[in-house]
């Protein structure tokens, strides 16, 4: 049994965590089991698995997963993992395919993740082997929100819907502005050294480091709102980087434990693209009355294109309707571009499953120290999809 | 500068035996929470503010602890 003691590394008094929470090996294994093991995790979007037999592949805690359309139309989630000898038997970021062939002796699985394959049968096992006992090893549950999916390993892990909780009423304003809802654009993966819960506090709400390490970003935005004017360059009058969204940012913590970030009422990014904002200013009437009474929503900084990221590895579901360094442009299927903050290196691997930065991702070795990161980039569809 | 850097820096940082022994602060903004809002769901608090981490190792703790006593029950 661990020695450790979660409650001794955060002082709820002082509101201080011991740095041992971040480096202690048993209290990271405790908290695959008590924490990944528990809680409802984010997979990624419905968007990304459009057809039967899409598939891709991200990570629940340490566990490698599959996320699939089976072939009649059912989201499934299984463990990576050969039921031979544990070979992973999809090593593609994502794709489309009738079957996982693991690449070791070729144990074959369908979309439903049944064992239908295994090479020489009669000749090497005297057809006796049990192969309805041998498929993927399923998510205990899928669920999806609004196009969102989660799984748990937990079977007893309360219903989706119930779990997030109030945290719906700001997903709503996210993800159901408009009728065809949102769609994943681009995938980006990272690898960090450092432990887990060092990013996904950052994404429970750090608002504060925005004001200096990522000044630079409102800082652009604002002169290149200038220019779009045509005024002349000013410096940020109040000097700290925080510009005129301080008044209406607000964070909020749900009765559920999920914390989100927000803009209260406030309409559309005005650094953005003049195609965009003239789109959001024609559909802002349309938006305030499917999400309710005009004047009393909240709204992300651009309306339109959200950058979440940490969803697998962040066990609260922590989603942030919030300042996005991605932008979109209202095309009835939408795109967008890259941040601007993206090494183009990086940009290019991202979007392939025989990247480079795949075959590490799939070599990762998680850790106490180590930690992977998937961010989605997301925009509105224009119309249904 | 980018999150990476200053991710991996604390993580670089916790490891060895001097450092490991202090504390990260997630005081910001205790006690100033607006409890509850007309429309809004939940506790808010303004845009700086150190709620979310408190919340989140809360949570944390709440869950690991949980887990721990199960272990110890079975």
């Amino acid at each position: 049994m661990s020695q450790v003691k979660a409650h001794g590394l955060y002082d709820r008094a002082s509101h201080k965590v011991s740095r041992r929470a971040f480096e202690d090996d048993e209290l990271y294994k405790a908290e695959q089991r008590a924490v990944f093991g528990k809680s409802w995790l984010f997979l990624g979007h419905e968007s990304q698995v459009p057809k039967p037999r899409d598939f891709f592949t991200t990570t629940m805690g340490e566990e490698s997963v599959i996320v699939v359309r089976d072939a009649g139309g059912t989201v499934r989630a299984f463990l990576n993992s050969c039921r031979h000898r544990g070979m992973a038997v999809c090593q593609a970021d994502r794709g489309n395919t009738p079957a996982f062939t693991c690449t070791y002796h070729a144990w074959t699985y369908d979309t439903s993740g049944r064992l239908i394959g295994v090479p020489k049968f009669r000749e090497t096992y005297h057809g006796e082997l049990d192969k309805k006992s041998l498929g993927l090893v399923p998510v205990s549950q899928v669920g999806s929100y609004k196009g969102l999916l989660f799984g748990t390993f937990d079977p007893s892990a309360p219903p989706l819907a119930e779990y997030l909780g109030d945290l719906t009423y700001y997903l709503d304003h996210w993800l159901d502005r408009h009728e065809g809802g949102i769609e994943v654009v681009g995938v980006q993966k990272w690898i960090m050294n450092t432990n887990w819960k060092v990013g996904a506090d950052n994404n429970c709400g750090d608002n504060y480091h925005v004001y200096y390490t990522h000044s630079s970003i409102p800082e652009l935005n604002r002169m290149r709102a200038q220019l779009l004017a045509g005024e002349p360059l000013q410096p940020e009058p109040d000097g700290d980087g925080s510009g005129p969204d301080s008044k209406t940012v607000r964070q909020a913590v749900t009765d559920s434990k999920h914390s989100v970030i927000f803009y209260k009422g406030k309409s559309a990014d005005p650094s953005l693209e003049p195609a965009i904002l003239e789109w959001a200013s024609e559909t802002r009437g349309e938006v305030l009355d499917r999400l309710g009474a005009p004047g009393r929503t909240c709204e992300a900084r651009s309306g339109w294109c959200i950058q979440i990221s940490d969803g697998s590895r962040i066990p609260t579901s922590v989603c942030r309707p919030s300042a996005s360094t991605s932008r979109a442009a209202p095309t009835k299927r939408s795109f967008s571009r890259m941040s601007s903050s993206t090494p183009t290196l990086l940009r290019k691997q991202n979007e392939r499953s025989d990247s480079g930065l795949s075959r590490r991702w799939d070599r990762l070795e998680h850790s106490r120290w180590t930690t992977g990161r998937t961010g989605l980039r997301l925009a509105c569809r224009t119309a249904p999809a | 500068m980018d999150d990476g850097t200053n991710w991996t820096s604390i993580g670089m940082s916790n490891r060895t035996r001097l450092t490991r022994d202090l504390t990260s602060d997630m005081s910001m903004g205790a006690g100033h929470d607006q409890e509850s809002h007309e429309e809004y769901p939940g506790r808010l608090s303004d845009r700086a503010s150190d709620i979310g981490h408190r919340t989140f190792y809360g949570r944390w703790a709440d869950d690991v602890e949980a887990g721990l006593a199960t272990e110890v029950g079975q």
